[in-house]
């Protein structure tokens, strides 16, 4: 640690051979010389100092020399135990405007840098919260990484879940005395897994009051007489908030009320008939600490999310949906044209009339006898086979297929599955006459296939901040993603990696011309903001032992020494080494 | 050393179209080839002057009297001797090879000057031993006092010229000759010259310098030694360091012609390294110290 100092004697050293040397000569008189050289010379308490300036300068250098042995050092103060871990909640709260626009987060980040200052030493873990807690730095103990971890942070808008990093973060603690800080807005006592003895808790969180006014909740229907909305507002403050409510389309402002919030309570709007609009915006505009929650997306195209089932059609069917967890209802046949709920229709009665335009997938056809068929399945291109491989089945009969339908999968020469101009899907097989719900593609398929009738728009859907979830984009294309004002966020592979933009908003995904749009919204928990406190729970077992940190004055006094030390060549080199 | 490598060989004849001038009225007893201002023997006409009773009846111009019917008494200019003294400075400060060759020379130059002009010569170079002075008078002498000069040992003298000087000096010269190099402290030199013009009536300082001396050549870091008083300084030489030297210098001198003024002394400083011809028939000449 200490071998740069070797740097010392090399400079004495390297001093010592370039250092200048006389060259004797022989004049008539030095007198003007003397002379010269004399106007230097100041009072005579100088004169002394200069005379001897040699012996004090050799004095001064023996006494920094006792004074680095006695290895002097001065202390600040340290964290305790031995080592430590930094909790750090990055959820959308974060966001908060603490103290004067600084968000919260910054606060607590420029927090966490003069803590890394006071390691003195000890290994740093970083976790943080989220759906997926990260450990940022595992026992770190180089500062230099530390810094540049802790500046790198990011909000990333998810839902805190704080339990969940809690049990991340007991997993490093292995008996060893271990400070805990958590940052974040608010965190009770009582949610703390206090059963350690020898760890310390310390809670950052938000110590300021706060005014936030909050749009809770924002849903819309269609209605036959345009659509009804419901809006929830929330004022978390304890004074009362006048705020103007705007709700808007693409295109233009639909409604603009003035509303008063009274404190701590939460009020419902509704507004009927209003335009058939593809997406609803609603916004209060106030400027409080808290500015995600001012606005909330709603879009009308929803997804259809029901399934209704012909109860003639095998049950592997209804099974095969029920394990995706969607919603599956039977329908007695005789009422498969009778329905008037929204949903997807799975059913074998080809040719039927369904009554409103529900989606429909036909597996097998009751007005026709198959044939048998021998030979491999064939796949085309299609999102429905993005990952479902049919490859491996086998297929003993089809039915003839239908003219004006697309065929998208084949056996041999015969078509096996179609899809319909208006988007219905037909396999051209019943459940019995082949292997296929053996195979764990059979329910991918089906997935694939509700996505695909449920999404007759191009709406995606609504997502939570960092949401996975796999979409049937297609397996082959590369999508991008755009927020509304066309800035390029990233790139997924396929729909399978798809993960959700982290910031709230609405976003488009492109794709060779197709758009689909999305909409990231705050988690629910997220758009409440409270104070909170800031507290310690000190682990029993943790002394106060190592709570400072030492500073050797060592490496001050070496610099000191190697001074003096080119002092004194100075010294003796104007003197001349015979004097 | 010989005496052609000390002067030039033809050097005398060159300088016998020289000859100090002074005009200090003081003279020595006997008669010599400088007129002086005082009547006396010589074959130069002065003035007439009124015969008053007293004086020689002998001296009255009697073809005056014969046109004047007056007594006129011729009067003719009195030739006298001039005593000149060199003092050579020797201590070891003008050791320097080309500084004591040129101090030789001129010392030689201006004896030759002296002797070949009938005056009579004196000269002493300050040494420890005291030494008989040379005292000639005429230019037969001229071999034997360039053999003198080429005698003198190299400087040794240690202690200062300025306090050991004045021992060596005649008391009754009409023109002394102090040749140095002035490598001394005023406050010495001060003493030296207040009590110098008790000496001689005309008093002539002639400093000995070297371009070394006045343009140091050396640089860097040197260990200067005082060959003189074996003192040591150490000189990084800079630009600032030579500036304050030549200001010293500068000082030094210019406190030096101050102290002769106040004295009537007549100080020159010559350049060993011009040359002592150049000396000789140039600077001493427009000194108006020779014609």
């Amino acid at each position: 640690m200490y071998a740069w100092t070797a740097i010392f004697p090399i400079a004495v050293l390297l001093y010592y051979f370039f250092r200048k040397k006389y060259v004797k000569k022989s004049v008539s008189s030095t007198l003007f010389w003397q002379e010269a050289m004399k106007e230097t010379k100041a009072s005579p308490y100088l004169q002394h100092l200069q005379r001897n300036a040699l012996f004090y300068l050799q004095m001064l250098a023996m006494l920094l020399l006792v004074l680095a042995l006695l290895q002097p050092y001065w202390k600040t103060k340290a964290i305790a135990g031995e080592q430590i871990v930094f909790i750090v909640d990055t959820s959308a709260t974060m966001k908060v405007d603490a103290n004067n626009s600084t968000s919260l987060f910054e606060q607590h980040r420029s927090k966490m840098l003069e803590l890394v200052e006071q390691l003195s030493g000890k290994p740093l873990t970083l976790i943080t919260t989220g759906n997926e807690p990260a450990v940022l730095l595992r026992q770190e103990k180089n500062i230099e990484q530390m810094i540049k971890e802790i500046k790198k942070l990011e909000i990333n808008y998810e839902a805190e879940n704080m339990s969940k990093s809690l049990d991340f973060a007991q997993s490093f603690f292995q008996d060893k005395a271990t400070s805990v800080y958590i940052f974040t807005d608010e965190l009770e006592r009582q949610s703390l897994p206090l059963q350690h003895e020898n760890v310390s808790w310390n809670v950052e969180a938000l110590t300021v009051d706060i005014k936030n006014a909050s749009i809770k909740r924002f849903g819309a229907t269609e209605t036959a007489n345009g659509i009804s909305t419901l809006v929830q507002l929330e004022n978390q403050s304890d004074k009362e908030i006048t705020t103007e409510l705007e709700i808007s389309n693409e295109e233009k402002k639909l409604v603009t009320e003035v509303v008063k919030l009274p404190p701590k309570e939460t009020i419902t709007l509704s507004f009927d008939e209003l335009v058939n609009s593809s997406y609803l915006r609603a916004n209060i505009d106030i400027q409080d600490s808290y500015l995600l929650d001012n606005e909330n997306i709603v879009f009308m195209a929803d997804q259809l999310s029901n399934i209704f089932i012909d109860s003639s059609i095998h049950s592997l069917v209804r099974t095969a949906f029920q394990s995706l967890d969607i919603n599956v209802s039977s329908v007695p046949p005789e009422q498969v044209g009778l329905l008037k709920e929204e949903g997807i229709m799975v059913t074998n009665q080809f040719g039927i009339d369904i009554d409103n335009e529900n989606p429909v997938l036909y597996i097998g056809r009751n007005d026709a006898s198959p044939k048998e068929v021998n030979g491999k399945v064939q796949t085309t291109e299609s999102p429905l086979f993005a990952f479902a491989d049919l490859k491996d089945i086998y297929v003993s009969s089809v039915y003839p297929p239908i003219d004006g339908y697309t065929t998208i999968a084949t056996i041999g020469d015969d078509p096996f599955i179609q899809t319909s101009p208006s988007g219905d899907i037909i396999i051209l097989a019943d459940i019995q006459m082949t292997d296929w719900p053996l195979s764990p593609t059979f329910p991918l398929f089906m997935w694939g296939v509700k996505e695909n009738l449920s999404s007759g728009s191009d709406y995606l859907g609504t997502f939570t901040p960092n949401e996975r979830k796999p979409l049937s984009l297609g397996a082959l294309n590369e999508w991008e993603i755009y927020t509304m004002n066309d800035n390029y966020e990233y790139t997924i592979e396929n729909g399978g990696k798809f993960v959700a933009p982290s910031e709230p908003g609405l976003y488009v995904l492109r794709s060779k011309g197709a758009e689909k749009n999305l909409s990231v919204i705050l988690p629910q928990e997220e758009k409440v903001i409270d104070k909170g406190t800031s507290y310690k729970v000190n682990g029993q077992q943790v002394n106060a032992e190592g709570d400072y940190q030492v500073h050797s004055f060592v490496p001050y006094i070496l610099i000191l020494l190697i001074l003096l030390f080119v002092i004194e060549w100075e010294v003796q080199r104007r003197r001349g080494f015979t004097s | 050393m010989s005496t052609e490598q000390l002067v030039p060989k033809d050097w005398a004849g060159k300088l016998s179209r020289l000859s100090i001038t002074t005009k200090s009225k003081l003279r020595g007893q006997h008669k010599g080839s400088h007129r002086s201002q005082r009547f006396g023997a010589s074959l130069d006409f002065s003035d007439f002057r009124e015969y008053s009773p007293g004086d020689d009846v002998r001296q009255i111009d009697w073809n005056v009297y014969a046109r004047t019917d007056k007594y006129f008494i011729k009067r003719f200019l009195d030739e006298q001797e001039m005593r000149v003294h060199i003092l050579l400075d020797t201590t070891k400060s003008m050791g320097d090879s080309l500084k004591w060759t040129f101090a030789k020379q001129l010392a030689a130059s201006l004896g030759i000057l002296v002797l070949q002009r009938d005056d009579r010569l004196s000269f002493t170079a300050v040494n420890e031993e005291k030494k008989v002075p040379f005292r000639r008078k005429g230019a037969t002498y001229r071999k034997a006092f360039i053999q003198t000069i080429s005698d003198i040992d190299k400087p040794a003298m240690s202690s200062t010229f300025t306090d050991n000087a004045l021992p060596f000096l005649p008391k009754d010269s009409t023109v002394l000759f102090v040749i140095t190099d002035c490598l001394e402290s005023i406050e010495s030199w001060e003493r030296f010259l207040q009590k110098l013009p008790k000496f001689a009536g005309d008093i002539r300082i002639i400093q000995v310098v070297t371009d070394e001396e006045l343009a140091p050549s050396y640089g860097g870091d040197v260990q200067l030694e005082d060959i003189e008083t074996s003192e040591q300084v150490n000189v990084s030489i800079s630009s600032r360091i030579l500036e304050a030297y030549h200001q010293e210098r500068k000082e030094h001198q210019q406190r030096l012609e101050i102290l002769c003024h106040k004295f009537g002394i007549k100080i020159l400083q010559v350049n060993a390294n011009e040359g002592i011809s150049h000396t000789m028939f140039h600077q001493l000449l427009r000194a108006n110290w020779v014609q």
